[in-house]
């Protein structure tokens, strides 16, 4: 659903894709130095990070679905 | 004690000012959880102010001239208040150039009397197409000044073919004018102080998203150019976008306009989360020139063919569709939105190039207000506010150059240029005139407290959880699209109660989870508005659609209503009459003077035939 995988095999750890995305869903692993989906539950599948990722490391799918609610969970 | 940085000066790049800063110094920790839509439960990253302060380096930063936003408002603003010889900062949530709208604009509107346009038609159509609520004053500053807008983008490099994304150059100019930049910092605050009985904002207060480290920018003058906002709503890619920067002046005493109004932007029934499946053809085409205005406003049709089980009411036989949007693939709604290509004339499919073709719903920007027509009221033509100190422009200045419904492709863009240069001047004299704050370290350590409450409870409400609760309550089209008295007052009451009841209970793991929680508050302010203003106002009028008052009442609305914060701490509603030399001619019989029909009425008036 919406971002599903920054592919570690392709990532270089250049950020773009970090600084790319408005609603803050990525983040930099500093021990791996690759990026990695910290928040998925507020990606707004626009594809920025895909559209500036240099190296194709990143899939969005269009389908997303969000938390079960109920009387305060 | 922190020092207060003045951080200005010659070849003061991004990389320069961090590091003057201590920001990129700040390493980012990894949170062992992932923050989601847990409802009540235990703040398992409940932290404390002091350890805040001690895990980051502080920012404090002093200033002539403070833009909040780096959109192309935010952006003219801060190029001009710095050619007037003055140091100026600016802030954004995300990345400038990356963030909010700007990256998805591709038409710019430009009146230009030597290409032929008609300066009469052009007042005309957004007279009609705002029905007749719209400011011709600040019409006018866009006729005079959209062309050399449009000739300053072009020198910045921004219509040029090879430059990776047009909005991106909005950052390079920033560093090419030495203009000091903070990103990836959501601001919550503005800071203000009594000056001999009289309040005025002096800067503002955030917190980085990375090392969760306050930020604090004194300013002389302050721009809010922080756009609008939704309730992030699906399938349109403003979700950074949270009617942040009305909050904040609310709270400060500052009047907010154009509330009622609402936006009609449509998604695709299937996979509706999906911005790419809507706007890729946006995304695709660049920043286009665009010279036309629509001759009628949006309609609302679709909602109302599902209320009341017809099919669309639409136009009368001599209204005209407004030219930009086509119908949808059911023929009954116009999707305002994605407009045609504007150079090649391509969307002749009706929608724009890499738009779902499918089935549209409506409410893809449930929470937005129409562009230029919402936001912070000004008191003069350079977007001051009724509080000193604190300017607007852009999406989040109620300046009225639209009305209750937008006038043309590419007013959005080329209107926030155009405002953001004048008030980036005028608010570069505000600043010439004053004297530096003069803020105490215990009044700057009380706003840092309030802003970290959510980081420092136990136990509460996840932001997630409450936003869900608020999109519950306002996204149904009987709620904003076909509005009624008792379902208005119903949400209301559902949003007045998370604001007194559940937004003191707001938790926050982490610094992402801190920016949800004042973003989860600003948007139930921007709920309580658009509820209160929508009640107010007791006729229909534009993209305003009173199901128990379903005609314009010319005598009592032709006027603005304004929300401001009464001295009990509630929201205030009253309105502003538009200047007699405004309104529509009245003797022009009512059905030719508003082409659009809503549902019930010309019952209502007792102008229905047979």
């Amino acid at each position: 659903m919406a971002i599903k995988l920054i592919d570690p095999r392709k990532c270089i750890g250049c950020g773009t894709c970090v600084i790319s995305c408005p609603t803050d869903v990525i983040r930099m692993n500093k021990e791996t130095s690759h990026a990695v989906i910290m928040y998925p539950e507020d990606c707004q599948i626009c594809n920025m990070c895909v559209n500036f990722c240099p190296v194709d490391a990143i899939t969005v799918t269009a389908d997303k679905s969000i938390s079960i609610l109920t009387a305060w969970g | 004690m922190q020092k207060i940085t003045a951080l200005s000066g010659p070849k003061l790049n991004r990389r320069g000012f961090l590091t003057a800063t201590g920001l990129a110094a700040t390493a980012f920790a990894m949170p062992s959880f992932l923050a989601g839509c847990s409802g009540y439960a235990e703040n398992l990253g409940v932290t404390s102010v002091a350890a805040l302060s001690a895990s980051g380096e502080e920012t404090r930063v002093s200033t002539d001239v403070l833009v909040i936003g780096g959109g192309m408002a935010g952006v003219f603003a801060a190029v001009r208040a710095k050619a007037a010889g003055l140091d100026v900062t600016l802030v954004d949530k995300g990345t400038v150039g990356r963030s909010g709208a700007t990256p998805w604009a591709n038409t710019f509107s430009v009146f230009d009397e030597a290409e032929g346009d008609d300066r009469a038609e052009w007042i005309s159509g957004v007279r009609a197409s705002s029905e007749y609520v719209n400011n011709l004053d600040w019409l006018d500053q866009m006729l005079d000044e959209s062309k050399a807008r449009w000739e300053d983008i072009n020198e910045w490099g921004m219509l040029e073919e090879n430059v990776q994304h047009p909005s991106l150059v909005l950052r390079d100019k920033l560093l090419e004018n030495e203009i000091n930049l903070i990103e990836r910092t959501m601001i919550t605050t503005l800071l203000t102080q009594d000056d001999d009985g009289e309040r005025r904002v002096v800067g503002a207060m955030g917190f980085s998203i990375d090392g969760e480290a306050a930020v604090t920018i004194l300013a002389k003058a302050t721009i809010m150019a922080a756009g609008a906002g939704s309730f992030k709503a699906p399938g349109f890619p403003i979700q950074s976008l949270t009617s942040d920067g009305d909050a904040m002046a609310y709270k400060v005493g500052a009047v907010i306009s154009g509330k009622e109004w609402i936006d009609f932007h449509f998604t695709s029934a299937e996979n509706p989360a999906s911005c790419w499946s809507q706007w890729s053809g946006m995304w695709d085409s660049g920043v286009g020139k665009m010279s036309q205005v629509f001759t009628a406003g949006m309609t609302l049709d679709g909602a109302f063919a599902k209320h009341t089980g017809e099919e669309t009411q639409s136009s009368s036989p001599g209204g005209e569709r407004p030219s930009g949007p086509p119908p949808d693939a059911e023929g009954g709604e116009a999707p305002s939105g994605p407009p045609p290509d504007a150079e090649n004339g391509e969307g002749s499919s009706g929608l724009p190039a890499g738009q779902s073709q499918g089935e549209q719903v409506l409410g893809a920007a449930t929470g937005l207000g129409i562009h230029k027509a919402e936001g912070i009221w000004p008191i003069n033509m350079q977007g001051a506010s009724n509080i000193p100190g604190l300017y607007a422009a852009g999406d989040g200045l109620a300046s009225m150059l639209c009305g209750s419904s937008y006038v043309g492709l590419g007013f959005s863009l080329s209107g926030s240029a155009v405002q953001g240069a004048v008030v980036g001047d005028g608010a570069a004299a505000y600043a010439s005139t004053v004297l530096a704050p003069t803020l105490s370290d215990d009044e700057i350590a009380a706003f840092q407290e309030a802003m970290f409450a959510p980081r420092q409870r136990e136990s509460g409400f996840s932001p997630a959880w409450v936003t869900q609760v608020m999109q519950n309550t306002m996204f149904p089209y009987y709620v904003l699209f076909v509005k009624e008295q008792a379902r208005l007052e119903a949400a209301l009451s559902t949003i007045t109660f998370l604001r007194e009841h559940i937004v003191p209970q707001l938790t926050a793991q982490d610094a992402h989870e801190l920016k949800l929680a004042h973003e989860t508050a600003n948007m139930l302010v921007n709920a309580e508005m658009k509820l209160r203003a929508s009640l107010f106002r007791t006729e229909s009028r534009g993209t305003h659609y009173r199901e128990d008052y379903p005609a314009r009442n010319d005598d009592e609305w032709l006027a603005w209503v304004l929300l401001q914060m009464d001295a009990d701490g509630q929201m205030a509603v009253t309105k502003e009459a538009i200047p007699d030399a405004w309104k529509p001619d009245l003797s022009i019989p009512y059905v030719e003077r508003y082409v659009n029909r809503f549902p019930g009425e010309l019952e209502y008036l007792g102008l229905a035939s047979g």
